[in-house]
């Protein structure tokens, strides 16, 4: 995971053209990337609803509680990458009756399907909940994915 | 007929006062192992399990040597206050943990809250009861300007760098150029009228000078603060035990007494303490309203839910000038939850060391650990908001077997000797 870690915080500059002398660093990047490890990785958490699936790959593994840290939540459904979609995530105890520290929200697309969401933290340990509301244009109501988990 | 009664009668009492006697004095006998879920919950509490000191990427001498140095000495400087015999030692004592055995701090004046200890506190991602600050440089500079605690001012603070050829010398080394300017005698845009007045009169630029100023000595002071760290305690001492044995035996020999296993299984386990005082420092950083009642005369206070907003618009958090972060570096500030249910809530000390800093919570107001552990029995409800621990119904004997094992706590610090004195 640590390797994972890795390739995707360099997923962010992706976009940038790379010049002479980080062409090579680039290149190796990017076959690592595309190595079959990297696609055969496990998600963090995982949950499906209505026929859409999300993934989480947290940039802290395995989740911990007290650290703020960021994931990369993956949608698809069964054309693949779901582009261009809204995703909202909260999450509480549902025991304890009260959410999560912070106010996590998506901050960038950073490949088709594959969202940057910031600002994660959970301060106690026990039973969580994460709701996750995806709107997508082709769905004509939000989807909500419930994601159970233990810390 | 009567006679019979009358036996009935004290039939009863007597067991009446002998189950009283029992719930009161006499604890059961506890559970010989621990499951797999206390085992993990032990371990994370262990000081081994304590992560490395997180970077402040908004303090850019957060590390350097050299700064934790003049930190050290202007934190034990009394020459940074009004009359000249305050200092930030005289409320956070070494000896006593960083606090000062006082309801309320008393500086140039009194306050209204219980001075916190400083114990680890760089873990901390906020700072204060009510987290009105992101960054310990940050909040190292309101207590140099508050009247009732250090009241001198940003300008008075300059001078002093500049008068003094140690502060000089050691200054310009770590940040560079000091101000040029004829820097007036007291001006803060926090002071009074005629401080205010001064600062009004001082141009944008001088202004930015001597808050930069500002900033640096809270950047010294946060540098230090760095330094204060716990020591291995008992219980760390039977963590590393159990993790290193085979046995799940809760039994490990004669580190911790069965009257502070117990405590520890009810920490864990129906205290319910393990929800907020978690992690190696017994703290998640976090708000929680726990129902502590506010001092008499004091309306209850709105606590975390103002303090995120005071934070939000310091002019010396994460995000504002005078931060050596980037914008992405300030998560905790970008994403920080405001909700309604940070009304009231308060933000959990840690209980390391928890014997030696009485007496507790947000306003002093409760006096012994005995009463603490009353208070979370009864949970009594909140003035404001709802107060998020449950009664827990728990005997005297479980009440004072907790409160043993928060003893177990108390620890000579990590920290060297050389900083927990004096430099000067
Ligand atoms: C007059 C006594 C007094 C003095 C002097 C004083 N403090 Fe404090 N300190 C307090 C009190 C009281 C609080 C809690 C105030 C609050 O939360 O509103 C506090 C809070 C803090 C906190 C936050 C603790 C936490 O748990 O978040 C830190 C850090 C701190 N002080 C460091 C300092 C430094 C550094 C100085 C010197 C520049 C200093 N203090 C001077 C009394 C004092
Ligand atoms: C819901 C979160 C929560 C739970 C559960 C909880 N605490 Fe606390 N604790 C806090 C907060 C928040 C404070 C500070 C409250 C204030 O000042 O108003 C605190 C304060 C304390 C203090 C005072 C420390 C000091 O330095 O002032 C002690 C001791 C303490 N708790 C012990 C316990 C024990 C023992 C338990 C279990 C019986 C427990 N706590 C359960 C959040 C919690």
């Amino acid at each position: 995971m640590a390797l994972n870690v890795f390739l995707h915080s360099n997923l962010s500059i992706r976009g940038r053209i790379p010049k002479h002398r980080e062409l090579s660093l680039w290149c190796l990047l990017w076959a690592a990337f595309l190595s079959p490890s990297t696609f055969a990785a496990e998600p963090d958490l995982s949950g499906s609803a209505r026929g859409i699936q999300l993934a989480v790959y947290s940039h802290l593994s395995p989740i911990e509680i007290n650290q703020i840290h960021s994931w990369e939540v993956t949608l698809q459904d069964d054309d693949g990458p779901l582009v261009g979609a809204e995703l909202g995530i909260s999450g509480g105890m549902p025991e304890h009756n009260h959410g999560m520290p912070t106010q996590p929200r998506v901050t960038e697309e950073i490949s088709p399907g594959r969202y940057l969401l910031e600002g994660i933290r959970f301060h106690m340990p026990g039973k969580w909940q994460l709701t996750a509301v995806v709107k997508t244009n082709k769905n004509s109501r939000p989807v909500t994915i419930i994601i159970d988990f233990e810390l | 007929m009567y006679s019979f009664r009358l036996k009935a009668l004290i039939g009863v009492a007597t067991i009446a006062a002998v189950t009283g006697i029992a719930w009161n004095f006499i604890s059961l006998p506890t559970a010989s192992e621990w499951s797999a879920e206390e085992l993990r919950l032990i371990d994370s509490l262990s000081l081994d399990r304590l992560p490395p000191l997180p970077a402040d990427p908004s303090n850019a001498v957060a590390d350097n040597p050299d700064a934790a140095e003049l930190g050290h000495r202007l934190y034990f400087d009394t020459r940074l206050s009004a009359n000249g015999n305050i200092a930030c030692a005289s409320c956070h004592k070494p000896e006593l943990m960083f606090t000062d055995g006082l309801q309320f701090g008393v500086g140039i004046g009194t306050g209204d809250r219980h001075t916190p200890s400083l114990v680890g506190l760089s873990h901390s991602p906020w700072f204060y009861w009510d987290g009105r600050k992101d960054s310990q440089w940050a909040q190292a500079l309101a207590p140099l300007e508050a009247k009732h605690e250090h009241a001198v001012t940003r300008s008075e603070l300059a001078r002093l760098i500049i008068a003094d050829p140690e502060y000089q010398r050691r200054y310009l080394a770590l940040f560079g150029a000091l101000p040029d300017f004829d820097i007036p005698e007291a001006a803060s845009p926090l002071g009074d009228a005629s401080e205010q007045q001064a600062w009004q009169a001082l141009s944008g630029d001088e202004q930015q000078q001597l808050s930069r100023v500002f900033a640096n000595i809270g950047k010294a002071i946060a540098a230090y603060e760095r330094k204060i760290q716990p020591g291995r305690s008992r219980f760390d001492d039977y963590a590393a035990q159990l993790r290193d044995s085979d046995s799940v035996a809760v039994d490990q020999g004669d580190i911790l007494s069965s009257s502070e296993l117990e405590g520890l299984r009810l920490f864990l386990g129906k205290g319910m303490c393990v929800t907020c005082h978690n992690g190696p420092l017994f703290t998640n950083h976090e708000f929680h309203n726990t129902g502590v009642l506010a001092n008499p005369g004091e309306l209850p206070p709105m606590a975390r839910y103002d303090g995120i907003r005071i934070a939000r618009e310091d002019p010396f958090n994460c995000l504002g000038e005078f931060s050596d972060a980037s914008r992405d570096q300030c998560i905790e500030l970008r994403f920080a939850r405001d909700t309604n249910e940070l009304v009231g809530a308060h933000k959990t000390p840690t209980l390391r060391n928890v014997s030696l800093t009485a007496p507790y919570m947000h306003g002093g107001q409760i006096q012994s650990l005995a009463d603490v552990m009353t208070h979370y029995n009864e949970a009594p409800t909140s003035m404001l908001s709802h107060n998020e621990a449950k009664p827990l119904g728990l005997r005297r004997p479980q009440l004072r077997a907790i409160e043993a094992f928060l003893l177990t706590l108390t620890a000579p610090l990590a920290t060297p000797r050389q900083w927990l004195e004096s430099p000067l």
